[in-house]
């Protein structure tokens, strides 16, 4: 039984019909990763999952529980977390508090001392910065940032909508590295990349998202070898 | 395991007692300041018993204190400009005085219930108001303040209309006679609000409050209920607010639709406010203390250039010192970590 079972959902905007027949599954501490070119649907994927979208038609099921009609705070509560691509952070509050805040949800808040400390041991820089303002922060810190307040609330699958968007090449490395690092520590990940050559060395799996339909998917040194995939992402 | 059993006895006891709490409580230099805030308050009136203009003073500075505090807690902290205190002031006054005249019930109990009935407004008005952000928060709130004092004036014969109607006062004493007791429970009212909104603003509530302020996206994609938020801050700053527009007119055994104007009410709310330093809550409630006096001294200039004074005090602090006195306090006291 997978963890996360998503089966042929379609998603509209308004009159636009963004995603087709979409089915993906995640099993319990697997590394998956969604990969596509602009516009090909990944982010809406991920909306769809956490809450912020209903599909149309088809069904969403997490442990059992479906939650395609769930509002997010309830699927938040089940175990799911999205690092939205988006750097979403507060501004004016200081590394540590943005970081309380994401263990609001009360599972979470209990154990607040605990993830802090897992989170810090994970980015060691947030450690560092801990009472700076989150404004002030870097790109890659703030991605950390980020990354690390999705975390404080201990979901077992956390989703990356595109984690190295705008950030410098030793960065990316250092961030997937961590992903790993987290994965290899039981957390489950479904992520989303245009950096298609780091996602598909990390992944256990993929799945390859074209004008909002999966198109192809398989292993990740698999997909890495893929004729097609080599020639549309890769330019090989 | 009997040593054991009798030191976590012992430990429970004394974590639960009073004493420990209050040790507690005082070790945080915040609390210690607020404490020394509230017993300069409760001392210096007695300086001025025989001198009741002083001590009238002294109780307009605590009614509109409370006001800022809420006004603080809402553009400070949750980065929602409401214009709403004035309306939610009438409806507050309005209910008390009538529930009290018609059904004579104790103006205490009077009191509360239209401050009850003020939180219900709040509800009401933070669920129509919800999805409105910004500027366009602070137009339906203004039209909502705007709308219940043409109410006022033009239902005259529910309301009174203009002259408005008299009322039975807050004490069996009246206020002119003796102003200090009114004094001592205008105190307490501030007391209770500052209490229950600085044990508000530092839980987690608190917490949620400031990132809703920072970015109310980012915090609903945490999963964070950001509609629950906002309606309950409404309701319980609403809660205070009528409280303050109740007192006010079992203070003066009257009221009018002037409790509800703008120029008068809003903007001293406003001074105070931006004088202090937005979101750093001891700021504001400071500010008042300076700003009331103010208006007080500035009133021999008549209405209209008083409140011209209080804009160009506003303007100047929005332009030169945009974080107000609370913001200079903190930026000198800055630690580098």
């Amino acid at each position: 039984m997978p963890m996360l079972n998503v089966s042929s959902i379609d998603v509209f905007y308004g009159g636009f019909k963004a995603l087709w027949n979409v089915s993906l599954t995640v099993n319990k501490g697997e590394f998956v990763s969604l990969i596509g070119s602009n516009g090909a649907g990944k982010t809406t994927t991920l909306n769809t999952i956490i809450g912020l979208l209903k599909p149309s038609s088809g069904e969403i099921v997490f442990k059992d529980v479906k939650i395609s009609r769930l509002p997010p705070s309830r699927i938040v509560d089940l175990g799911l977390a999205l690092v939205p691509e988006s750097r979403a952070i507060f501004p004016y509050m200081t590394v540590e508090e943005c970081l309380l805040v994401g263990a609001q949800i009360r599972r979470a808040w209990s154990r607040r001392m605990d993830s802090l400390e897992w989170v810090y041991q994970l980015f060691p820089r947030l450690r560092e910065r801990r009472r700076q303002k989150a404004g002030t922060l870097s790109g890659g810190e703030q991605q950390m940032l980020n990354i690390g307040r999705a975390l404080m609330s201990r979901p077992e699958l956390l989703m990356l909508d595109e984690p190295s968007i705008g950030l410098a090449p030793k960065i990316v490395t250092q961030i997937f590295n961590t992903l790993k690092v987290i994965n290899e520590e039981g957390v489950t990940i479904l992520l989303t990349e245009q950096h298609i050559y780091h996602a598909l060395k990390m992944s256990s799996r993929a799945y390859v998202i074209e004008t909002g339909r999966i198109v192809l998917t398989g292993r990740g040194d698999e997909l890495l070898n893929d004729r097609s995939v080599k020639e549309k992402y890769l330019g090989m | 395991m009997n040593c054991l059993m009798i030191e976590a006895l012992r430990r429970s006891i004394w974590g639960c007692s009073m004493g420990a709490l209050m040790m507690e409580v005082l070790r945080n230099r915040r609390n210690q300041s607020l404490l020394v805030f509230f017993i300069a308050l409760a001392l210096y009136p007695l300086l001025l018993v025989d001198r009741p203009y002083f001590i009238w003073v002294a109780i307009m500075c605590n009614f509109f204190a409370v006001l800022v505090v809420n006004w603080d807690i809402l553009l400070g902290y949750g980065n929602l400009l409401s214009f709403a205190h004035t309306g939610l002031l009438a409806v507050g006054a309005y209910s008390s005085v009538m529930l009290v005249n018609q059904i004579q019930i104790p103006p205490v109990i009077g009191m509360f219930s239209g401050s009850v009935i003020a939180a219900a407004m709040g509800l009401v008005l933070g669920w129509i108001c919800l999805r409105l952000r910004g500027i366009y928060l602070a137009l339906a709130t203004w039209g909502f303040s705007g709308i219940v004092q043409r109410i006022l004036i033009a239902e005259y014969y529910v309301t009174g209309g203009l002259k408005g109607f008299p009322t039975s006062f807050l004490l069996p004493v009246s206020s002119f006679t003796a102003p200090i007791y009114y004094y001592y429970v205008s105190l307490l009212i501030l007391f209770l609000c500052v209490l229950v909104m600085f044990r508000l603003i530092n839980s987690r509530y608190g917490l949620l409050l400031t990132a809703m302020g920072n970015d109310e996206e980012a915090l609903a994609s945490l999963g964070v209920n950001v509609t629950w938020l906002k309606v309950s801050l409404f309701t319980v700053s609403s809660f205070w607010i009528g409280l303050a527009g109740a007192f006010y007119s079992h203070l003066l055994g009257y009221v009018s639709p002037a409790i509800a104007d703008f120029s008068t009410m809003m903007v001293t709310v406003m001074a105070a406010t931006i004088v202090g330093g937005l979101g750093t809550f001891f700021g504001p409630l400071l500010g008042i203390f300076i700003i009331y006096p103010l208006t007080e001294i500035i009133r021999v200039f008549g209405g209209a250039n008083q409140q011209l004074i209080l804009i160009i005090v506003i303007l100047v602090f929005i332009k030169f010192f945009r974080n107000g006195l609370g913001g200079l306090v903190k930026t000198l006291t800055y630690k580098r970590y």
